[in-house]
């Protein structure tokens, strides 16, 4: 495990790992666009495979740190690990990118699958679409869009061997009958009012709330619809009234002239919304309870965590934030975590176990391999 | 780190560390720590407000909620009070059950028809409000309907029902059957229809009645025709009589005006019996191939004397198309042709009268068969012309005054030709004559039923001095034939009754046999059928019935025992002659009054 200060530059905090396959890296946005970081790293670990993205926080040992680099190197006894990249110019097909990353590591004993991806140079949740759709059944994915500086409209990047970059994606492909991956993720939001129908609603717009003009229904709720706003309340989407598989989304725009609230991918018309809200105790217990779905309460000290969490999250809690991350740590207090906050984090669903985008949520990827 | 801090709150814990980071001697940033320390109360506060906010909120929405909810319950228990008002107060008795047949619901309307207050019946079996459940249930059973778009299994079923009183009622039943929330529920709508039952009842039984009563009119008719015919034929008989006598002029005029208001009298009883038989819908019409053209000629020969005596000029023309034999009334033609000869002789005092017979085809395949009476008399305005079909109608009272009669024989005209299918009409200005006519549709008759009429023919062995058997038992009528007899070449035996007759007919040779039928001992008919039953020759001698019982089903019975013709009291003289004369000429089997040939009467019974 490493971390980067502009005061000190890189260091190990552990005894540090001999030729690692893979180091897997975090960078507030920064620095992760100075090429003297990435060049730090790739001076030390010449034949490891380097992917990474910018941040809106670093995560290490249970620490939130602003303005900072975080890593992991990792060497596996038997696992082979595989990366592929693309790097889409704006508006190109997200799903084909999915689809052509899962070609390239589609292969003899794939056990899963980790993604970085831009978040805003394309639709995110297309391209997870796609590769989940054409890696082999069984096989997860995991992983997070990256973040920015917070002041929404900046880049997001990621890279692989290289520095991250506007419109890239890269995936990690793990093999071999050792590696054991786990997941887990969950939200630990808290409904604000009841249950809205979704009674008119265009592709990712949303028109109509219980037939009422649903951005007067969401501002009449949560204020003015600005990106703060937005962040602290995003919805949770459901077929049915009653239905426990729900998705939560941001808003991710505002259309005034038609009082429509846009989102990432489509909302169906005759689904349910769930204007949600965060409280500090809920939103912690939620990280919580993603580190234990991913297992990491049985962990080892050997697995290596990656926490992806929401910049919604950050939102509400201010800096009480550091009181998730130190949930997740606490979980497994010798597990070597690193992870960053998100535009988006990839997991299987909670319920249905589908990959897919989520927003809002934790996602906790634990690796492991097996003696 | 310096101990102290360590055991600090965990926030301001991460500010030290924060504030600490990066420093090589482990000092705080004072600065970072009093920025951290200051947004951190910030954020307390915000997050404090946004709470606030979203108590707020989550409370104005939860009472508005709240609003709405009561607003609804409330409308909903409206809506059910009003519903329970409906069903409570509905005129028909609403009995709803559930699968088992158990009693859930009765309303007012049903405690009120059953005698049951709802809470004594709610909770018992359906069937304590059945006459008797089996068979109601096998009533039900098999009258249930299965109507894909309705609810409707039972659609005005008439059941008996049972009152808590014991006493049965007819009830009429309809029944829906619904699911609500998985259970069966089922509404019966019971109808007491005792009221209705007995409405039809006395509906039934006043028809009965004014049935029964209509047919005591008509026996009464029947009765009177007979009673009034029988002394007025001896009043005509005796007057016909007389004229073959000598007598003086004076007396000859005195016996004219015996006949002329004698016969007035019979039309009117003849008019006034046929009206109430049309009227009573008891017309029966007849649907027989005969000749027509023989009868315009058969009616055109009855009224030739008086033509004669008013120095007319009477001819009958008939088209070639409208000869041969046509399917139709033969009694009904010749009634209405006859009232039309008779109103134009009337009503002619110098001129002419003629009737002439046309026939075109119908699209049908029919003939539509045209008579028509012209005449040169008085005539009559189109307006009073259509008067004249109606009932007791002449052209105007001085007319009856004039010429008498009464007044219904073209309103008898028109409903026997209307009941035939026809038209009837007149054209005519006053002055300048009239053209009354007629148009019936008819079938011409197959020639097969021609042929069949045909080899029954048998000649009648002639013998110079006709024979003649007659059959009454009225002196005044054995006075009155005899005399009209005696004015022929023939030879007339009596008989008192039908038993007499049946014996003479079986001892001698007869020509004719003139039966009346009411008789003692033995009535006509049955005496004609033993006579018809008889071997050889005997069994074959003509019979002509001479009633007065002048009802046309009495006719068609004389018809079917086996007699020939009919001709019907008071006898006149030209009428008794023709239909002996047609009786004697006609071959065995043709069994119709009009089959008469065309051809003049026969030497042998030409009247004098």
């Amino acid at each position: 495990m490493l971390s980067y200060l502009a005061s000190s530059g890189w260091r190990f905090d552990t005894v540090p790992v001999e030729d690692p396959q893979l180091v897997v890296w975090f960078a507030a946005y920064g620095l992760s666009r100075s090429p003297g970081v990435f060049e730090g790293l790739k001076d030390r670990f010449p034949g490891a495979i380097i992917a990474g993205c910018s941040t809106n926080g670093e995560i290490y040992r249970g620490e939130v740190m602003d303005g900072a680099c975080v890593a992991a190197a990792v060497r596996f006894n038997s696992t082979k690990v595989k990366a592929a990249y693309a790097v889409l110019e704006p508006g190109a097909d997200a799903k084909a990118a999915g689809r052509k990353l899962a070609s390239e590591l589609n292969g003899d004993g794939l056990k899963g699958v980790f993604v970085l991806t831009d978040a805003f140079s394309f639709n995110g949740a297309d391209l997870v679409g796609g590769l989940v759709e054409s890696i082999p059944e069984g096989v997860e994915v995991s992983g997070g869009m990256a973040g920015d500086d917070a002041t929404l409209g900046a880049a997001t990047l990621a890279g692989l061997n290289e520095a991250p970059r506007e419109g890239g994606a890269l995936a990690l492909g793990f093999y071999g009958p050792a590696i054991r991956i786990s997941r887990g993720v969950a939200g630990g939001w808290d409904p604000l009012g009841p249950s809205r129908h979704i009674t008119r609603s265009e592709g990712a717009v949303v028109y109509e709330l219980d037939g009422e003009p649903a951005l007067a229904a969401y501002e009449r709720l949560v204020g003015d619809a600005d990106t703060a706003a937005r962040l602290r309340h995003p919805f949770a989407f459901k077929p049915e009234a009653d239905s426990e598989q729900d998705v939560i989304r941001e808003v991710v725009g505002v259309d005034r002239d038609h009082n429509g609230i846009v989102f990432i991918d489509t909302v169906p018309q005759g689904s349910w919304g769930q204007i949600l809200r965060g409280t500090d105790d809920h939103l912690v217990a939620g990280a919580a309870r993603a580190a234990r779905r991913a297992g990491m309460d049985k962990a080892d000290g050997d697995a290596l965590c990656l926490m992806v969490s929401c910049i919604g999250r950050k939102w509400v809690m201010g800096q009480n934030i550091g009181d998730e991350t130190e949930a997740v740590q606490q979980e497994a207090p010798d597990v070597a975590t690193i992870g960053f906050y998100s535009y988006g984090e990839i997991a299987p669903h909670e319920r249905t176990g589908l990959c897919t985008l989520h927003h809002a949520s934790v996602s906790v990827t634990l690796l492991s391999e097996a003696a | 780190m310096p101990r102290h801090v360590t055991q600090r709150h965990r926030l301001l814990e991460r500010q030290l560390k924060a504030a600490a980071r990066g420093r090589e001697d482990s000092s705080l940033d004072l600065e970072t720590l009093l920025g951290l320390v200051s947004k951190a109360y910030e954020e307390q506060e915000e997050a404090q407000r946004h709470n606030n906010d979203s108590i707020n909120l989550v409370s104005r929405e939860v009472t508005e909620l709240n609003l709405r909810l009561r607003k609804e319950a409330e409308a909903r228990s409206r809506d059910a009070a009003r519903m329970n008002m409906l069903l409570e107060n509905a005129s028909e008795a609403i009995v709803s059950t559930g699968g088992d047949a158990v009693i859930i619901g009765f309303n007012r309307a049903a405690e009120r028809i059953f005698g049951y207050s709802a809470d004594e019946i709610v909770g018992q079996d359906v069937s304590v409000l059945f006459a008797d459940w089996d068979s109601a249930l096998t009533t039900i059973t098999a009258s249930l309907v299965a109507r894909p778009d309705s609810s409707v299994i039972i659609d005005q079923l008439e059941i008996p029902a049972r009152r808590k009183s014991g006493e049965e009622f007819p009830s009429e039943l309809s029944v829906s059957q619904l699911e609500f929330e998985g259970e069966v529920l089922r509404i019966g709508f019971h109808r007491d229809i005792s009221g209705r039952k007995a409405a039809q009842a006395a509906i039934t039984a006043a028809r009965d009645e004014a049935e029964a009563a209509n047919t005591a009119k008509s026996e009464f008719l029947a009765a009177m025709s007979h009673e009034i015919r029988t002394p007025l034929n001896g009043v005509l008989g005796m007057a016909a009589a007389l004229e073959f006598t000598t007598l003086s002029s004076e007396q000859r005029r005195m016996l004219a005006t015996i006949n002329e208001s004698g016969q007035v009298l019979m039309t009117l009883l003849s008019d006034i019996l046929d009206l109430s038989k049309i009227e009573a819908g008891k017309l029966v019409l007849e649907s027989t191939p005969f000749d027509v053209s023989s009868s315009v000629q058969a009616v055109a020969r009855l009224f030739e004397e008086t033509a004669t005596q008013k120095g007319l000029t009477y001819d009958v023309e008939v088209a070639q198309a409208a000869r041969g034999w046509f399917v139709g009334d033969p009694t009904r033609y010749r009634q209405v042709l006859q009232n039309l000869v008779s109103n134009a002789l009337k009503f002619t005092e110098r001129g002419s009268v003629r009737i002439s017979l046309e026939a075109e085809p119908a699209p049908n395949g029919e003939m539509h068969l045209k008579t028509t009476v012209t005449d040169s008399g008085i005539g009559i305005s189109q307006k009073a012309g259509k008067r004249l079909f109606q009932k007791f109608s002449q052209a105007d009272a001085s007319t009856t005054r004039r010429y008498g009669g009464t007044g219904l024989g073209l309103a008898i005209s028109q409903q026997l030709v209307a009941a035939l299918g026809g038209e009837i009409g007149m054209q005519s200005e006053p002055g300048s004559g009239a053209s009354f006519w007629f148009t019936l549709p008819m079938a011409r008759a197959e020639s097969r039923q021609k042929a069949e009429a045909a080899p029954a023919a048998r000649k009648i062995e002639r013998r110079s001095t006709v024979r003649i058997l007659a059959a009454e038992d009225n002196r005044t009528n054995q006075l009155v034939l005899g005399a009209l007899l005696a004015q022929a070449d023939v030879e007339v035996v009596f008989v008192d009754d039908g038993a007499q007759a049946v014996e003479a007919a079986g001892t001698q040779d007869f020509d004719l046999i003139l039966m009346d039928v009411q008789m003692p001992v033995m009535d006509g008919i049955t005496a004609a059928g033993l006579i018809r039953a008889m071997d050889g020759a005997r069994g074959q001698v003509p019979i002509v019935a001479v009633t007065a019982d002048a009802m046309p089903e009495q006719v068609a019975k004389c018809l079917a025992g086996g007699i020939d013709a009919h001709i019907s009291k008071p006898l006149r003289p030209e009428q008794l002659f023709l239909a002996i004369d047609e009786a004697l000429s006609r071959p065995r089997g043709a069994a119709s009054p009009d089959v008469a040939p065309s051809a003049a009467p026969s030497a042998a019974m030409a009247a004098k």
